[in-house]
């Protein structure tokens, strides 16, 4: 392979795979940022955000479980990929609200050992109950063979690639759209100077007298639909089974955050970028040193860089 | 580690009938119990106390390989259930009676091996210290099997393999507590080497991925060897993929198209399911051919589409014509609406195989029945005639070359067609050859 | 952390005390000392009996296995071993490690590495723990730099690079994810004395292996008590509670830190060694994963970390639930099977929410509620009691 291409196709792959990453980092930054409330159960709703859009996306047959033990052997609306990219994020939403008022307050003044761990129970219990549910069997990922009458299942030829999955293409733009515009949420509106100032300091918002306590379960909410759609995302393109809430996202998430600095959007779509990257480059060239690198870098940044590469030290401190 | 034979625990005492029991405390090995069976010393979890004997099902019922565990489970509470009361297999095979194993009652404990050894080796250390269990059968991954068969020698129980396809199983890791009905990585390049050459032609050149673990690496070890040797193929070049990759584009963008003419993925279960339709998404099946050397159902069921076409190993399948395949599906779908997969039908043969070699041992005394075991030929199982070697435990069987159906022609059940059936005779290695070369078995316990 | 006063010999009440014994300070504190110990070692008899053999004839009435089994008392000290010290970390600094799987899995490996050229017990459990130190300096000196999410994130991406050299790059050494067994540890010394030989007729869950897994859980108690109970043990709490205060009073907060870190690590290597003594097997998944790390915190604070002995119950809980629970076939509902990590879940949640200072933290304020006051005389009850939960 040509140097060139081999560069460009790296990227490409670090792109795809570094959107995911900084969905789920965004999420999880303004939740630490604002509330200071450390959750685990964030790859929790990436699994929520996953299974969602199966069951929006097709009917899916049932091998196992308690809905198949008690005669559902289908199950699923068919309403296809771009109706499930408009439910997904709002469930997540919804769980986000509820999760924030029943879990996450009574926990805001409990260290933060106990927030993990009660978060860490949480994830348990909905990995648990939708294997238990659903069954434990994996399913195939769900992407979509047409969007707008186009053909999308179809690798396509770009220049230097050569070819390309044509479905991952139109994620990274979808990705990056959602992207942008929590980033333009969080820097032009009212709603986003709140969440700035507290992940700054939220003591001082209080003072101001701005009842910051109503923007933290719209904080939450926020977080938990942008984990939400990056589970839909992720579930277009790997297979879904009730362990990769654990596997492939609660971990990324959070050496996202320190890469790029606790409580910083930008910082957070920096460092799943860049993660990303590195991941996509060590594995198309020594990838049994791939992971290893990757946990290293992240560690040299902590050690010398701890504020990240957009972040304040102050945060989660 | 093995337990020692004159230690006398709390489950001899409170069993064993009094007269027994107290000379049992004054320090003689092993107290005789009720059935009779006494003939032997104590040994592992001989002798069987009770009018109960005990098996222990160690499968993956959480990890990514729960979906074949739970297959797995039903064929053993199926091979129960007819052991007890009769029915399927147990009717036709020589020796069962269809009213227990040497008239105890079967009973049977269950552990979660969580598809990871560590977890597999708890789990069966609990079965054989706290349940008894006389013997322990299961595994999903061949990790898990050779982990949990290093066990079973130590504590003299006896292991039957469930899936199991690494060389190492009956080669470098073999033991003498321990059999394997299932074909294995060796086996596999030997059937399929052939049918590829036949199929897409000579002087091509393969690129291998596979998974870094037992099983991965005897696989990639195994295509290689067949591959060049028999159909004259060349391998570009091998790339290790961590067990568990649910992501495998960076190393599919590697994977040379002008220059590989086939395309080996020798990835199983769950990372099969994501490999497999990730090469398709990135059209490598447009520039070459596309081989999955084992197939199972999870993997079939999760790549659906993308299977059409593709050509890989199977132990079994539901679709075979014989009297056996057609009984054992038979009451599998009266019981669960539909056909078995490959893992119910060996964790079904193999708890089957256990019982009848006690039945024709006449004891449950470990070393006795593993002779009986050794050597045996048998046919009913689904398979035609099958033996049990015995010098490195392995099966020698037919094994299936199956081809992955069209969407079109897929159903819940069907997901693969047969293409052949390889005959035994074409297939494996000499007892000094091969991974037997490898195999030393140790000891029976009784030397 | 409360701001109540750390009861060495869990929820005693040091001020109740004071008061009641005459005798000079240091003369109370060997009091308390023995006590601890000997309170342990009290536990440690009749433990197995317990776990194994009651809940066994428990279960045999009603007829649904809930008994222990021959290997489980002594995996639950060697994971008590390590979540003593956990805690001086976690209960006493405050700082949470998500890496210490990285101790663990190191002398797990360099013990059974060691076992093939000398295959002695003692010496294992020596080598695993030196290597396990070794390693916690480096690793210590940089992390306890930061706090909060950034220092457990830090010791979480050490054990992460370490669990996949483990799995890839360095599986000529341990094997990578075919797990290492062969481990040549058989006899206490050098061959003699099988670690499965049965001490006490009748009860087959007193073995060498037992014993040796008690001593060595008596050592770590005593060795935990001295230290909590030393000038260390004071700085340790006050870093716990404020670290400017401490550092006002001109301490080196770093030497301190760094000092609660290591100890913690030999702990943590000390219980790898006996782990792969006991299992004779070690994976990279068990032995270097996060999830493994996760674990001694779960551990640690379900058991609570209020106290020194504390955390083994969670150790006991958590084992119990894992290998006992995960076999248990109820009537009605059939196995639980792969339903026991959602009881655990459940078991977590319930106990982080309602009993903040642990299983342990919670019978000792119940006993303190029964007997009207904090004294001593309700911890051995606590101590048993909590054993046939």
């Amino acid at each position: 392979m040509l140097l060139q291409s081999e560069i460009a196709s790296i990227l490409l792959n670090g792109l795809q795979q570094g959107a995911i990453y900084a969905l789920l980092g965004i999420g999880l930054t303004i939740i630490l940022g604002t509330m200071e409330f450390l959750n685990l159960a964030h790859g929790a709703l990436y699994l929520v955000g996953a299974y969602t859009g199966l069951i929006v996306f097709q009917e899916t047959a049932l091998s196992n479980g308690l809905l198949y033990s008690l005669g559902i052997t289908t199950m699923g609306f068919e309403g296809g990929f771009l109706a499930a990219l408009v439910i997904v994020p709002a469930f997540g939403f919804g769980v986000g609200l509820l999760m924030e008022r029943f879990v996450a307050e009574p926990f805001y003044d409990r260290p933060e050992t106990d927030q993990l761990l009660v978060t860490f129970g949480l994830a348990l219990i909905v990995e648990e109950t939708i294997k238990n549910v659903i069954g434990g069997n994996t399913f195939q990922s769900i992407a979509p063979s047409t969007i707008f009458g186009v053909n999308v299942s179809q690798p396509i030829s770009l220049p230097l690639v050569g070819l390309f999955p044509s479905w991952r293409l139109i994620i990274i733009g979808i990705a990056f759209l959602v992207i942008g515009l929590t980033y333009l949420a969080i820097e032009r509106t009212d709603f986003g100077l709140v969440v700035q100032a507290g992940t700054r300091d939220s003591e001082m918002v209080r003072l101001l007298g701005i009842k910051i306590n109503r923007s933290y379960s719209l904080v939450f909410a926020l977080g938990a639909a942008l984990a939400a759609f990056a589970g839909l995302i992720g579930a277009s393109i790997q297979t879904l089974s009730p362990q990769i809430g654990m596997d492939q996202a609660l971990i990324p998430a959070f050496l996202t955050i320190v890469v790029g600095g606790a409580g910083s959007v930008r910082g957070a779509i920096a460092g799943g970028l860049v993660l990303g990257v590195i991941v996509s480059a060590m594995t198309q060239t020594y990838s049994q040193w791939a992971q290893i690198v990757l946990y290293l870098f992240v560690a040299l940044m902590l050690i010398f860089r701890p504020q990240g590469l957009f972040g304040t030290a102050e945060v989660g401190e | 580690m093995a337990r020692e034979t004159t230690a006398l625990s709390r489950r001899d005492v409170l069993k064993a009938s009094g007269a027994a029991g107290a000379a049992g405390l004054t320090g003689l090995a092993g107290c005789a119990g009720g059935g009779g069976d006494s003939e032997y010393p104590a040994l592992g979890n001989y002798p069987v106390e009770g009018d109960e004997v005990v098996f222990g099902f160690n499968v993956p019922q959480s990890g990514s390989y729960s979906q074949e565990g739970a297959d797995e489970l039903r064929g053993y509470n199926l091979a129960v259930e007819h052991l007890n009361n009769g029915g399927g297999w147990v009717d036709n095979w020589d020796g069962l009676s269809g009213d227990g194993v040497l008239g105890k009652t079967v009973t049977s404990v269950e552990g979660d091996t969580a598809t990871d050894p560590d977890t597999a080796r708890q789990s069966a250390q609990r079965m054989i210290n706290r349940d008894n269990a006389i013997m322990v059968t299961g595994g999903s991954s061949s990790g898990v099997a050779i982990a949990v068969q290093g066990l079973c020698q130590e504590e003299k129980v006896l292991f039957q393999c469930c899936i199991t396809h690494s060389n190492d199983t009956t080669g470098s890791e073999c033991v003498r507590y321990s059999f394997r009905e299932m074909f294995n990585a060796y086996m596999t390049g030997q059937a399929l080497a052939p049918v590829l050459a036949e199929e897409y032609g000579e002087d091509l050149n393969f690129y291998q991925l596979y998974a870094d673990y037992s099983w991965g690496q005897t696989q990639q070890a195994s295509m290689e060897q067949f591959f060049t040797d028999v159909a004259n193929w060349s391998q570009i070049e091998s790339v290790p993929t961590p067990l568990g990759t649910s992501d495998y584009s960076s190393y599919l963008s590697d994977v040379p198209r002008d220059e590989a003419d086939v395309l080996v993925l020798n990835h199983y279960g769950l990372d099969a399911a994501n490999s497999l339709p990730q090469a398709i998404e990135a059209g490598l099946d447009q520039d070459m051919e596309i081989v999955v050397p084992l197939y199972n159902r999870l993997m079939a069921e999760a790549a659906s589409g993308s299977i059409d076409g593709i050509f890989g190993t199977a132990d079994w399948n539901w679709q075979l014509e014989d009297d056996a395949s057609q009984s054992f599906v038979e009451v599998y779908r009266a019981e669960h609406d539909r056909a078995p997969s490959y893992g119910a039908r060996i964790a079904y043969t193999q708890t089957l195989q256990y019982a009848a070699a006690a039945e024709r041992a006449e004891t449950f005394y470990p070393p006795e029945v593993i002779r009986e075991l050794e050597g045996h030929e048998y046919s009913g199982a689904g398979l035609g005639s099958e033996s049990m070697r015995g010098c490195d435990h392995q099966a020698q069987r037919d094994v299936l070359v199956m081809q992955g159906a069209s969407e079109e022609e897929q159903t819940e059940d069907k997901l693969l067609n047969i293409v052949s059936q390889t005959s035994q005779d074409d297939l494996g290695y000499a007892c000094d050859a091969g991974p037997a070369a490898e195999c030393e078995l140790g000891e029976y316990g009784d030397e | 952390m409360n701001d109540e006063e750390i009861a060495t010999d869990g929820g005693a009440v040091a001020d109740t005390e004071e008061a009641a014994s005459g005798g000079s300070g240091i003369a109370r504190l060997r009091e308390r000392d023995d006590f601890v110990v000997i309170a342990s070692a009290a536990a440690l008899v009749v433990f197995p009996f317990l776990l194994v053999d009651v809940l066994g004839a428990v279960g045999d009435v009603i007829g649904i296995s809930i008994g222990g089994y021959a290997g489980l008392p002594s995996l639950v000290l060697i994971y008590g071993i390590i979540v003593i010290g956990f805690n001086l970390l976690l209960g006493y600094t405050g700082l949470l490690s998500f890496g210490h799987a990285a101790f663990f899995g190191s002398a797990a490996y360099s013990a059974a590495l060691f076992s093939q050229v000398v295959p002695s017990p003692i010496l294992m459990v020596i080598v695993g723990t030196i290597v396990a130190t070794l390693l916690a300096w480096p690793i210590g000196f940089v992390s306890i730099r930061r706090s909060g999410v950034y220092f457990a994130v830090l010791t979480l991406t050490f054990g992460q690079a370490l669990y996949f050299w483990a799995l890839g790059p360095g599986s000529w050494l341990t094997n990578g994810d075919n797990g290492f067994s062969g481990i040549e540890a058989h006899g206490l010394f050098v061959g003699a004395v099988p670690l499965d030989t049965q001490l006490v007729p009748v009860f087959d869950s007193y073995t060498v292996m037992y014993a040796f897994a008690g001593v060595m859980m008596l050592i770590a108690v005593w060795v935990g008590n001295r230290i909590i109970n030393s000038p260390y043990g004071l700085i340790f709490e006050a870093l716990g509670e404020n670290e400017e205060r401490v550092e006002f009073v001109g301490l080196n907060v770093f030497r301190y830190k760094l000092m609660a870190f290591v100890i913690s690590a030999v702990f943590a290597g000390v219980g790898g060694a006996m782990f792969v003594i006991h299992e004779q097997y070690i994976h990279p998944t068990t032995g270097l994963y996060w999830i493994q790390s996760g674990d001694f915190v779960i551990m640690t604070v379900l058991g609570g970390t209020g106290s020194l002995v504390g955390p083994v119950f969670g150790a006991l809980v958590f084992e119990y639930v894992a290998n006992v629970v995960s076999g248990v076939s109820l009537p009605m509902i059939g196995s639980i099977g792969s339903l026991w990590r959602f009881v655990l879940g459940a078991v977590f949640v319930f106990i982080v929410w309602v009993f903040p200072r642990g299983i342990y933290g919670a019978f000792s304020d119940l006993g303190a509620r029964i007997t009207g006051g904090g004294g001593d005389g309700n911890q051995p009850a606590a101590t048993d009691g909590g054993e046939s939960e």
